[in-house]
């Protein structure tokens, strides 16, 4: 038996990351790593590398050099289907919504509940228990959506914003990776998908949340890094992190 | 009722308004024309065969357009399977009578499947080259059509066994003509998969969004290539349908009436040209307003060819009323 002499491996660990596009380099050797139950913000200006690292963490960027482990396992994502196996979802910016269609059927992407039965063998949808299934996963998310037959492009940006973080919330295993979630919305609208995210946190999945938005951070983060060129200018607890720390290390102004 | 009202009411309930106006036409040709020639048995059994070749092309164009695409290469598509199969049952069946169930079931195999083959051709550029459908089946529309006058010798193609044509083409059961049971038939299955089926969804959410299809891990490609090959069984099957009706394989039009008036029908029926939307019920009603019009134009003694001006004003106006729909809808948000 292996001595229990640290606490268990992060759910998501990041090592020694680097990526360059062409002659630029996005990231020189980046650390990071996620917990199960943890709100890790990663902050940074413009062409740090923050979008950057969150695609390495969702597959859909390869790393040049460094090692990505889960639970302490080495892990290769070819793509972004495979980070998905692993259990790890991501909302994008852009939320990724076929507008058209209704919040089940874009809850559902690619993934179908099918009748049992030779209907299923045709692949004949199971609408009703896709619905149920959405209405019940919003209702546990407090997602502010009524009627999940709405189409999409009927929402508001809000609501919009918790459609896809319910989406990820329901698929993922470990990992839910957000990308700028508050960046076009109005404050009433920000509070909204701030709960949504710590009701992440208490369904102990590890949450890493690019943002600009300094007080969303300092209100639900639980570890703070910045990325300053590429590279860690620092990762601090909450606590030990307040909104003079977070600019100094962004645009690199000595602590 | 403000015209950004009526424009909203259009997506909810859209396919009643298009059967308001169709109802419209109908009462208005019933009384503007004699009585018993629009208003009769003989004309609807005219009409329902009439539709039937449109109701096919337009059943596998709704498909098409719903994923965002488009299929300009159906009527040519339908002219080659047309002759194709015309010329496998002439060779087949040289003698009245003789291997003539042979005959007529080697023209149903090549007439399908040598649509699906113009069908596999447009989707493997359009998924796999990944060229744009309106190009992919622009070459194709024309390269059919002349592969088609190739076959035939620049010639309408006759001599089809008159069996086909008693049995099937001029054939009615309970007073509905079965060229139209039969596009009925294929309306309804095309109709099943878009509703009903992982396939249909799929459908939609690619024209909705591609790259939100494409994260949700869909097989894009393989999905396209196949909407395509469907789209040219469809058009095999309309050409099927006209060597029955006529017992003769037209090369001279290449169906370019049809193509248009499928499309408009598509539209028409509430399909947006973006992709993303599409109804097949308003494609059925959509099917009958050209047809209708065309049809009542034609006993009103105008000439036939007015019918080919009059449908393409209708799909160009059908765009257009789609596109003021959407910008309202837009402004509202």
């Amino acid at each position: 038996m292996l001595p229990n002499s640290e606490a268990a491996p992060a759910a998501l660990e990041l090592r020694g990351i680097r990526k360059s596009f062409g002659q630029v380099e996005a990231l020189r050797g980046v650390d990071l790593d996620i917990a199960r139950g943890e709100v890790h913000a990663v902050m940074g200006d413009n062409g740090a590398g923050k979008s950057t690292l969150l695609k390495v963490a969702a597959g859909v960027v390869r790393p040049d050099e460094g090692a990505i482990r889960m639970d302490g396992e080495h892990i290769e994502f070819g793509s972004p289907i495979d980070a998905r196996r692993a259990g790890i979802e991501t909302v994008y910016q852009d939320l990724a919504l076929a507008d058209d269609r209704s919040c089940v059927a874009n809850v559902y992407v690619g993934r179908e509940i099918v009748r049992r039965g030779p209907l299923g063998l045709i692949g004949v949808l199971d609408r009703g228990t896709m619905a149920l299934r959405t209405r019940d996963a919003f209702e546990g998310l407090s997602v502010p959506v009524r009627d999940v037959e709405r189409p999409v492009r009927l929402l508001s940006g809000g609501q919009r914003q918790g459609v896809a973080i319910a989406r990820a919330a329901i698929w993922a295993e470990t990992l839910v990776l957000l990308d700028e979630p508050t960046a076009a919305l109005g404050v009433r609208q920000r509070a909204a998908v701030d709960s949504l995210i710590q009701n992440l946190r208490s369904r102990n999945f590890g949450v890493m949340l690019i943002s600009h938005d300094v007080p969303q951070v300092l209100q639900i983060a639980d570890r703070v890094t910045v990325l300053r060129l590429g590279e860690n200018a620092g990762t601090r607890t909450r606590g030990e992190v307040d909104a003079t720390w977070i600019v100094n290390a962004m645009v690199g102004a000595a602590a | 009722m403000t015209p950004a009202r009526a424009a909203r009411a259009v997506p909810s309930s859209g396919v009643f308004w298009i059967l308001v106006v169709l109802v419209v036409l109908i009462a208005a040709f019933g009384v503007i024309l004699p009585a018993d020639t629009f208003l009769s048995t003989f004309n609807a059994q005219t009409v329902a065969g009439d539709a039937s070749v449109i109701l096919i092309l337009a059943a596998g164009s709704t498909l098409v357009i719903i994923s965002g695409g488009l299929d300009l290469s159906i009527g040519s598509v339908m002219t080659f399977a047309a002759v194709a199969s015309a010329l496998v049952m002439k060779e087949i069946v040289t003698e009245p009578g003789q291997h003539e169930l042979i005959g007529a079931l080697a023209g149903l195999g090549v007439g399908v499947a040598s649509g699906v083959a113009w069908g596999a051709i447009n989707g493997a550029l359009i998924a796999f080259a990944r060229l744009p459908p309106f190009v992919v089946t622009l070459g194709s529309l024309g390269a059919a059509l002349g592969a088609a006058r190739l076959l035939s010798g620049g010639a309408n193609v006759s001599g089809a066994p008159p069996e086909v044509q008693e049995r099937i083409g001029l054939a009615t059961v309970a007073g509905v003509p079965v060229p139209f049971v039969i596009a009925a038939c294929l309306v309804l299955a095309c109709g099943f998969l878009l509703a009903r089926t992982r396939y249909g969804e799929h459908t939609y959410l690619i024209g909705s969004n591609e790259e939100a299809a494409r994260r949700g891990g869909i097989a894009i490609r393989r999905h396209l290539f196949l909407l395509y090959a469907l789209s040219g069984a469809l058009s095999g099957c309309a050409g099927l349908i006209e060597v029955a009706r006529f017992a003769v394989a037209s090369v001279s039009t290449g169906h370019t009436t049809e193509l248009i008036a499928a499309i408009a029908a598509v539209v028409i029926g509430g399909a947006s040209l973006t992709g993303g939307v599409g109804i097949i019920s308003g494609t059925v009603v959509g099917v009958f307003i050209p047809v209708v019009l065309a049809n009542g134009l034609l006993i009103g003694g105008v000439e036939r060819f007015w019918q080919d001006v009059v449908v393409g004003a209708i799909l160009v106006a059908a765009v257009w009323f789609d596109q003021w729909r959407r910008s309202q809808e837009a402004r509202e948000h």
